[in-house]
């Protein structure tokens, strides 16, 4: 084990840099988020007013009329009942969330498919093959250090960017924003973000085990190029999809991977857009339900099958196709 | 003695070249056996068969090991250093003896950091912003402090200088080798090695033509430079090879009673590259 986390730490060390990277864009869009509804904030609180809850109703009570920075209509009452505007105020942030949640989501995919595509290519191309063929371990101990840094290793990251955001959706803009999001505050201390997280690391494992034929099939094409793998990789995806589509008429390989996105952006719906509209429910919500139904049908076990291939044949590679020229 | 190397009937082919054909041999410890052949000849073939980076035909074993099969083993007790920079270029040094470390278990750090003191290679640099023989002295570095058996190298010391050629030998030789352990280095300057070898292996087209210790080719070849006249008497003993030196002409001649022909010119040992030469043809 102890070379198994040496070479994991190999993996992380060579692409350390894409992984601050991409945390550091990532945060420095919550960081502009979390600004501008500071900025909001700030106006309304030029105003004075008072707020007021009252069970599903929360109410803005400006002290002068007309100083109600939503309406230029004087004669509107300084009081303003917001019934129906938090679940609007929701259905924003839940689709600024999911946006962001998908977009870490697709960030991720294509993250395991550049690393993927290059792992094994890589020290192909620049000779250092031979220095990790000249230690004492194993080729399937090297290639499993390479697939479980691709996909584990990833998931971890998605993991850190999923809590950074719900970080942010917890504190920072029911903290800073609080006029305007009041309603939505109080709606977003009603999730369970445990479960969110949870859901989250289920959505994940499951994607993990469907995907892990294409994640094999680019450490494969990783082995066996002489150039361009990731070109060559997606060409050849794209090209056996067109085929499919020609002779059974639906798009399945995309289908197989755009699922994955339907299938969360779905949980999201019910999790972020129609729970909240329940304001006072103390129901939990059910998102996948039970994880083991997922686990065990014949879409895992075709999956783990095409994996199982597509290793064996990633390994026999590996020990014949050493150097690029 | 222990044999480290055992080949039997090893053969590989690349398509329909033949780059190893019917090779048979044992290797003994305590050898620094040279490996010499033209570009082409099947040195790197071998040496590749031998660490178990290629399938091939026929039984290898090293250390008792297959090398196909039991690689990781086998590199427990091997270090292997190539022809071209093998290192990976992002690591830091540091980061290297770090890996180097937790990977392989006869490896020793403080060897590693003493042997770099030697040379002008600092821990903290990127492997890729070193020169070509730094990267090299560097390898060397770590695989002498890696407490391996057999040390193969293969043109070590390809594109590199005189000196630098010199001191990787001279490393070699004091900072590795003793009478436990074996060196086999491939190489076509056969004359930079030729001091420190025990034991030569010439190889032509992917099979072994001689392969003797350097003490018996002594005794075994020898080299007469006489003056034109006798020349035609010189040729009566069956040369393997003629040529011409400054006026005078030069016979290679195998199992020579060098009294018989002493009378006619000078007798001395020939260097191993005029054996070799001689043997793949060309003249000695």
């Amino acid at each position: 084990m102890k070379q198994f986390f040496a070479l994991l730490r190999r993996e992380f060390l060579e692409w350390r840099t894409v992984f601050f990277v991409v945390t550091g864009l990532y945060l420095l869009l919550l960081i502009l988020l979390a600004y501008g509804s500071y900025k909001v904030s700030n106006e309304i609180e030029q105003h004075s007013f008072s707020l007021q809850r009252n069970g599903q109703e929360v109410i803005i009570q400006f002290d002068n009329e007309g100083e109600n920075p939503f309406t230029d209509d004087r004669e509107e009452s300084a009081r303003i009942t917001l019934t129906d505007q938090p679940s609007q105020i929701l259905e924003v942030w839940g689709h600024v969330v999911r946006g962001l949640m998908v977009g870490v989501n697709f960030l991720i995919v294509l993250l395991a498919i550049f690393y993927l595509a290059d792992a094994v290519y890589k020290e192909r191309s620049d000779t250092s093959t031979f220095y990790y063929r000249s230690l004492p371990v194993s080729d399937t101990m090297v290639l499993g250090s390479k697939l479980v840094f691709g996909t584990v290793g990833i998931l971890l990251l998605s993991f850190v960017l999923s809590t950074l955001l719900v970080l942010f959706v917890h504190l920072i803009v029911p903290g800073r924003a609080n006029a305007i999001l009041l309603a939505s505050g109080l709606s977003l201390s009603q999730f369970q973000y445990g479960d969110l997280i949870g859901d989250w690391a289920a959505f994940h494992l499951l994607q993990l085990l469907w995907l892990s034929p294409f994640a094999l099939y680019f450490l494969l094409v990783s082995t066996l190029v002489k150039n361009r793998p990731l070109l060559t990789a997606v060409g050849v995806l794209i090209l056996l999809a067109l085929i499919w589509k020609y002779l059974f008429s639906p798009l399945g390989i995309p289908n197989q991977i755009t699922l994955n996105f339907g299938v969360f952006g779905d949980v999201l719906d019910r999790e972020w857009l129609e729970a909240p509209r329940q304001i006072n429910s103390t129901s939990e919500i059910e998102l996948f339900g039970s994880f083991w139904p997922y686990v065990f049908t014949w879409r895992t076990l075709i999956a783990l099958g095409v994996s199982g291939v597509f290793g064996w044949m990633t390994h026999w590679i590996y020990r014949k196709n050493i150097e690029v020229s | 003695m222990d044999v480290l190397i055992r080949m039997e009937k090893v053969r590989k082919k690349y398509g329909r070249t033949v780059a190893l054909d019917e090779v048979t041999l044992d290797i003994p410890a305590g050898k620094i056996v040279g490996l010499v052949g033209p570009n082409g000849a099947g040195k790197t073939t071998m040496l590749r068969a031998l660490t178990g980076l290629i399938s091939y035909e026929g039984d290898i074993a090293v250390l008792g090991k297959n090398p196909h099969t039991e690689r990781a083993a086998l590199m427990e007790h091997t270090g292997v250093i190539h022809d071209v920079p093998i290192l990976p270029q992002w690591m830091r040094v540091f980061q290297l003896m770090d890996f180097q470390q937790a990977m392989h278990p006869r490896f020793s750090r403080s060897r590693c950091e003493k042997l770099l003191t030697k040379t002008s290679i600092e821990t903290g640099r990127k492997i890729k912003h070193l020169s070509k023989g730094m990267k090299t002295q560097l390898h060397l570095s770590l695989m002498l402090a890696t407490d391996s058996d057999i040390l193969i190298l293969d043109e070590p010391t390809h594109g590199l200088d005189i000196l630098f050629r010199k001191r990787f030998y001279n490393s070699v030789l004091e900072d590795y080798f003793d009478k436990e352990k074996s060196i086999i280095v491939s190489t076509h300057q056969i004359e930079e090695v030729e001091q420190i070898l025990s034991d030569v292996i010439f190889i032509k087209e992917g099979s072994v033509l001689l392969y003797e210790s350097v003490e018996n080719l002594n005794k075994k070849y020898s080299q007469v430079v006489v003056p034109e006249r006798y020349a035609q008497t010189l040729r009566e003993y069956n040369p393997l090879a003629e040529s011409t030196r400054i006026g005078r002409r030069v016979f290679l001649l195998e199992d020579l009673d060098a009294e018989e022909v002493r009378e006619y010119g000078e007798v001395t040992k020939p260097a191993l590259a005029d054996i070799f030469v001689a043997l793949m043809g060309g003249e000695a």
